[in-house]
């Protein structure tokens, strides 16, 4: 079960119990303890290919686990179809029919919920205010912006009043205003009681939006609990600093990052981050780090956030005590 | 729920103009055109190109060859040929399908004569990738014979008979001219009709046409069914697929709606279909419309079952369409939509049995031609394919998890 670490508000809407799968022989989901309450919203943090997408076929029913328990409203999703009514999936893709109107589209999937006909209208009148569309309800879906279309792409999936959501990776591709306005979808829903289990690579959409995050990498829950416990915890800690180099570091210079501390952020090798205890200031450590040949144009000095959590807790566990220790950058360095 | 699936392809199809002329335009344009090339070819009147070079230029080569040009059901040109070898010249190029030089005169020569044994006053040119068109030749060569030149064709067997003796040449001059006498009163000649044509079909087309309108009834819905059941490959790569999946009816109800949509759709095809033939070649349905109707909605669902199988049971998009190309042209060329299963290879005749299309002109066939309770193994055969698609097509989906 997942480790109540603060009080859940309700009932659980989903728990995950022990809950293992393997996909054609690989192991996707090792040992999920998972439980959300009702108004509740978990952020699943995790790379590609952590079995985010797995978990969430698994809460709405389209997989069943080989080992554990999956129960949404007490009942087996996999078998139960009321269990699956009480499931809202908004999928990764555009899941729309791109020829029918936005109206059209949801009252479709009003009448695959099973929604009886005298409640369609309704319930599609509903949605379309959830997710402020109604100005766009006659327009063609394929012929919507991409932010609109998102915005529909979630409105189907909460037209059964479902309480829970499965959000998968919500505002990929969007611009800002879109963004927005999809957060403020996924306000309205968690005011009015909805869970919400959202899967997602961006940190300030799941610090603005989330109760609790979980961090998931190879199959396991590797860090999971309230977010502002988590954050107030990091934030009693030493800041974070961040260098921005001009060009990628060469071998020597990359030893003396490492060395200090640092670790990329990204693929480019351009930034480089570290949460460990400095000896030196921002401009200290940058004329230090320049005088050893390290091409730094900027140190960004800031409090920690999720990300610094998130990478904190994917980080092969043997790195830090391996080899070349981390110490921190002292004035003495500089011979 | 149901419905909803057959909403989705409803309005889908609706809206998309260029598919929506294709679905209800098509059927009768592609049934035109087959159904000219059909009768063409297993028509009473094969109407092959028939070259004539009259090397001889005697009467009686005048007359033959006067009595072949008039002919209805030959299409013939006068080749400017002064020798074989430019006749066959003229066949190998393509210019005729098949050619008679007439280099002898055909009328047989006295007693006196030596009988050549190679005395064949006819040469026929033959282009072995037309062989078909040396048999027709032949036959109508035959034929016009017996019919325009009964006199020629008697002097040569009283020729022969007067060769052996039993006769004289007083006796065969006095019976040429008894011929020819008959001949230009235009008395018949009884060998010249020996034969009646008697045929089955009860007066109207039905029994001509309702073969190849099943034909292209058949290939055409196959075509548009799994055009149409392609959706469920796409949906499936959209995204679609996870959202109906997760749905209290999942994805057999979607199956279930498109099943229903794409009968419907093939009903109003075929239904088209056999307009045109109405119109275009007079079929019948009158009396048979109850068996006409149970063929049309039988058919329909076949392919339409059959379809959906294939598409659930493709493992990508490209599958789907190799299913819906190859498979559907394999089954209707042997099957009998593209040529008459009575001119393949017995064990190919045999073998159409096994597919859809075999069953579905033998429904309309039996439908048309005879009403309903001849029809009923045809439908049962049909009703059978589409329940075992639409099993396949459900069982696949249901389990289906990605």
């Amino acid at each position: 079960m997942g480790r109540p670490l603060g009080p859940v508000p309700s009932e659980p809407v989903a728990v995950l119990g022990g809950v293992s799968l393997a996909l054609r022989g690989r192991t996707v989901l090792d040992g999920i303890d998972l439980a959300l309450g009702a108004g509740e919203t978990l952020a699943l943090l995790g790379p590609n290919g952590a079995g985010k997408t797995s978990l969430m076929r698994l809460v709405a029913g389209r997989l069943t686990p080989d080992a554990g328990s999956v129960r949404v409203g007490g009942a087996d999703p996999h078998r139960s179809g009321e269990a699956r009514r009480a499931v809202g999936w908004v999928p990764q893709e555009i899941a729309l029919y791109p020829r029918l109107t936005v109206a059209e589209n949801l009252s479709v999937f009003a009448q695959l919920a099973g929604l009886p006909r005298r409640e369609r209208r309704e319930a599609v009148a509903r949605v379309l205010a959830l997710a402020d569309i109604a100005d766009v309800a006659g327009r063609v879906v394929a012929t919507l912006s991409g932010g609109y279309q998102r915005r529909v792409n979630i409105a189907a999936g909460l037209i059964g009043q479902p309480a829970l959501v499965l959000l998968d990776e919500p505002t990929n591709g969007v611009d800002l205003a879109a963004r927005a306005a999809i957060h403020a979808v996924l306000q309205r829903l968690r005011e009015q009681g909805t869970a919400i289990l959202i899967a997602t690579h961006d940190f300030p959409e799941a610090e603005r939006l989330a109760d609790r995050v979980a961090f998931l990498a190879q199959g396991r829950i590797v860090r999971e609990g309230h977010l502002a416990d988590l954050l107030a915890r990091l934030r009693t800690g030493p800041p974070e600093r961040e260098l921005i180099l001009d060009t990628a570091p060469d071998t020597a210079a990359e030893l003396v990052l490492r060395r200090a501390g640092f670790t990329p952020a990204g693929a480019s090798g351009l930034r480089w981050r570290t949460g460990e205890r400095a000896g030196l200031d921002g401009a200290a450590l940058l004329g230090t780090l320049r005088a050893q040949g390290v091409p730094v144009s900027e140190v960004r000095v800031r409090s920690p956030r999720l990300e610094t959590l998130y990478l904190e807790a994917l980080r092969p566990r043997d790195v830090g005590e391996a080899g070349a220790a981390a110490r921190p950058l002292t004035a003495g360095l500089t011979r | 729920m149901i419905g909803a699936a057959f909403r989705v392809m409803l309005l889908s199809l609706v809206r998309d103009r260029a598919a929506l002329v294709m679905a209800f335009v098509l059927p009768t344009v592609i049934f035109s055109i087959f159904a000219a090339i059909f009768s063409g070819a297993i028509g009473d009147r094969i109407r092959i190109h028939l070259g004539l070079a009259d090397l001889a230029g005697t009467p009686a080569t005048h007359r033959l060859m006067d009595a072949l040009s008039a002919d209805p059901s030959l299409r013939v040109t006068r080749l400017d040929a002064k020798s074989l070898a430019e006749v066959a010249r003229e066949v190998r190029a393509g210019e005729v399908d098949v050619a008679l030089a007439l280099r002898g005169d055909l009328i047989a020569g006295t007693s006196s004569d030596a009988a050549a044994p190679a005395d064949q006053p006819i040469v026929l040119v033959e282009n072995p990738a037309k062989a078909l068109a040396t048999p027709i030749a032949l036959g109508q060569l035959q034929r016009v014979l017996n019919e325009a030149m009964p006199d020629v064709v008697l002097s040569r067997v009283i020729a022969d008979v007067e060769r052996t003796g039993k006769i004289g040449a007083d006796e065969r001059r006095f019976l040429d001219d008894a011929f020819a006498e008959q001949r230009a009163k235009k008395e018949p000649f009884s060998f010249a009709s020996l034969v009646e044509r008697v045929s089955t079909a009860s007066g109207t087309a039905n029994a001509r046409v309702s073969y190849y309108a099943g034909a292209i009834t058949a290939v055409f819905l196959l075509f548009a069914a799994m055009q149409g059941a392609l959706s469920l490959v796409e949906e499936r790569e959209s995204g679609l697929s996870d959202r109906l999946m997760a749905g209290p009816g999942g994805l057999p109800v979607v199956v279930l709606g498109k099943f229903g949509f794409l009968t419907a759709q093939g009903v109003v095809q075929a239904g088209l279909i056999f307009l045109a033939a109405g119109l275009l070649y007079g079929v019948e349905i009158g009396p048979h419309w109850p068996a006409f109707l149970a063929a049309c909605l039988l058919v329909s669902a076949m392919a339409a079952g059959l379809a959906l199988a294939a598409c659930a049971l493709a493992a990508s998009r490209q599958q789907a369409h190799l299913a819906a190309t190859f498979g559907v042209l394999l089954l209707s060329a042997v099957g009998g939509s593209m040529v008459p299963r009575f001119l393949m290879p017995p064990w190919l005749q045999q073998a159409g049995w096994l597919t859809p299309n075999a069953w579905a002109i033998e429904a309309y066939q039996s439908a048309l031609g005879e009403g309903l309770p001849a029809a009923l193994p045809a439908l049962a055969v049909l009703a059978a394919m589409a329940l075992a698609g639409l099993g396949v097509a459900l069982a696949s989906v249901s389990r289906r998890t990605i």
